[in-house]
């Protein structure tokens, strides 16, 4: 056991035997830090219990982050819903509020087997016939989350007041994070705010919908992970996600998009999507640039500068997406 | 200890993090760490020998405002003024940021309340060098370290 994680074992053992005993939980055998994940930290715990070894994942809110506000409670509501509703989403266990046990509030999860790919993963790319399956399942997973309801998540009476509500927790995360003032970006949110498009009907999106957020069990979906960005919204938001920040092997176009409008009748409208790039970007360029803020204000994962250089690129390319938008507008 | 000057230090720092400190850690977590620390050591000297990359980003946002009210003062007097005087101003500190944040709120200004073609312009201008900027940042993005991400 790493040094860092060993001094969680303790307290948390305590924890589990004090506040969770229905997960039977005798001792915390190990756990190991897992390096996926930009915001929440995310650990294996191996664990003995009364009916033998039980394999759990922790989450824990971050002190410092690149997402806030966080709230872990209600991932872990959300979580619990849709598990329930029949996604393949790892079950929640146990909700910790005490702070000090890990160093912050977290949630244990089921481990769920299965195989997590890259966006851009060789051993897809090299074989067709396979990823031609997977982009199908995972389309058809879309149009599930896009159908499953939930109460956890605030509600929106249109698709111009989801956008608008998504374009203020952007400008409101760039107000709390720009180190240095970006004209680009705030004129991007000023567009997006002015430009906001109705919705031929509101959905759960997950927010960050992507292959290394899904886990496999040969071609079938056996986990969908990471809904701490998700929302009610447009659905052609989740689609133009895939085709910006998350694009990769599945981002959803072409035939695929029309695969996804044959599967839940919604039209796949040009003008939105490109919209919903515009502000993928943008929310993604704003998330990653905050990685600096973190760093300057006590952070110490030395990833988040790549991070960051990344998403300032995406700066470069949002005249591009705001010209097509002004296209749209002006036909 | 003068003898070493300060590129000399991060280039032994280095070598010693990939040398010495690297081969030996099997957490995953930590080797991503120092792999993305060589990269930022890297990076500090690249700044030691030619200068600090937000100096360098002022000032060719500078010259191309400067050429931008020059192009439009006959059209647009007004807002080539304000051009100039979003350049001339001083910002509170010394340090190469603190040009970088008094230029880019009164560049902001400027954009934000006016939609016409020269602050289109302007925002082109900025587009241009975040373009520039990203060719010269790419150098220091640590492939490990985004792939541990996704």
């Amino acid at each position: 056991m790493a040094e860092v994680t060993a001094e969680m074992a303790a307290p948390l053992e305590k924890a589990l035997r004090e506040r969770a005993p229905r997960l039977g939980v005798h001792r915390v055998l190990a756990i190991e830090r897992l390096t996926t994940g930009l915001s929440s930290q995310s650990y294996s715990v191996e664990t003995e219990t009364a009916s033998g070894p039980l394999r759990l994942v922790m989450r824990v809110e971050p002190e410092h982050g690149v997402i806030p506000p966080y709230d872990i409670a209600r991932e872990y509501r959300l979580l619990r819903e849709v598990h329930e509703a029949g996604l393949p989403t790892p079950g929640v266990v146990h909700l910790e509020e005490d702070q000090s046990v890990v160093g912050g509030r977290f949630i244990l999860m089921t481990f769920v087997e299965g195989v997590i790919y890259r966006n851009m993963d060789e051993r897809l790319a090299d074989d067709p016939a396979r990823l031609a399956a997977m982009q199908e399942r995972f389309v058809e997973m879309l149009a599930r989350i896009h159908d499953t309801p939930q109460t956890v998540l605030p509600n929106h009476t249109s698709g111009e007041d989801a956008a608008r509500a998504e374009v203020a927790i952007c400008r409101h995360r760039l107000e709390r994070t720009e180190l240095l003032p970006s004209p680009i970006i705030r004129h991007a949110l000023d567009v997006l705010h002015e430009h906001a498009p109705s919705a031929q009907r509101l959905a759960l999106l997950h927010g960050d919908y992507r292959l290394p957020n899904l886990m496999w069990k040969g071609e079938t979906i056996s986990g969908v992970l990471d809904w701490e960005l998700a929302r009610v919204g447009d659905p052609l938001s989740d689609l133009a996600f895939t085709q910006t920040i998350g694009r990769g092997l599945c981002s959803i176009e072409g035939e695929l998009a029309a695969r996804y409008g044959e599967l839940t009748g919604i039209e796949i409208d040009d003008r939105r999507l490109v919209y919903y790039r515009l502000l993928e970007m943008v929310k993604g360029t704003i998330i990653g640039l905050a990685g600096a803020y973190d760093l300057a204000h006590g952070g110490d994962d030395l990833r988040l500068l790549s991070v960051a250089r990344i998403a300032a690129a995406g700066q470069a390319i949002m005249g591009g997406l705001e010209a097509q938008l002004e296209a749209f507008l002006e036909t | 200890m003068i003898v070493l000057d300060s590129a000399q230090i991060l280039t032994a720092v280095g070598l010693s993090l990939r040398n010495h400190v690297l081969p030996a850690l099997e957490d995953d977590f930590a080797r991503v760490q120092v792999m993305s620390a060589l990269k930022a050591l890297a990076e500090v000297s690249d700044r030691l020998e030619n200068g600090d990359p937000a100096e360098r980003s002022n000032a060719i946002i500078e010259g191309g405002v400067r050429e931008l009210a020059d192009s439009i003062r006959s059209d647009a007097p007004d807002f080539a003024a304000k051009l100039d005087a979003a350049v001339a101003a001083k910002p509170e500190g010394d340090a190469p940021r603190d040009r970088s944040r008094q230029l880019g709120e009164a560049l902001w200004e400027l954009c934000a309340r006016d939609e016409g073609a020269a602050a289109a312009r302007l925002l082109a201008l900025l587009q241009a060098e975040a373009l520039r900027t990203m060719g010269e940042d790419n150098a220091w993005i640590c492939p490990e370290a985004i792939e541990s991400l996704t």
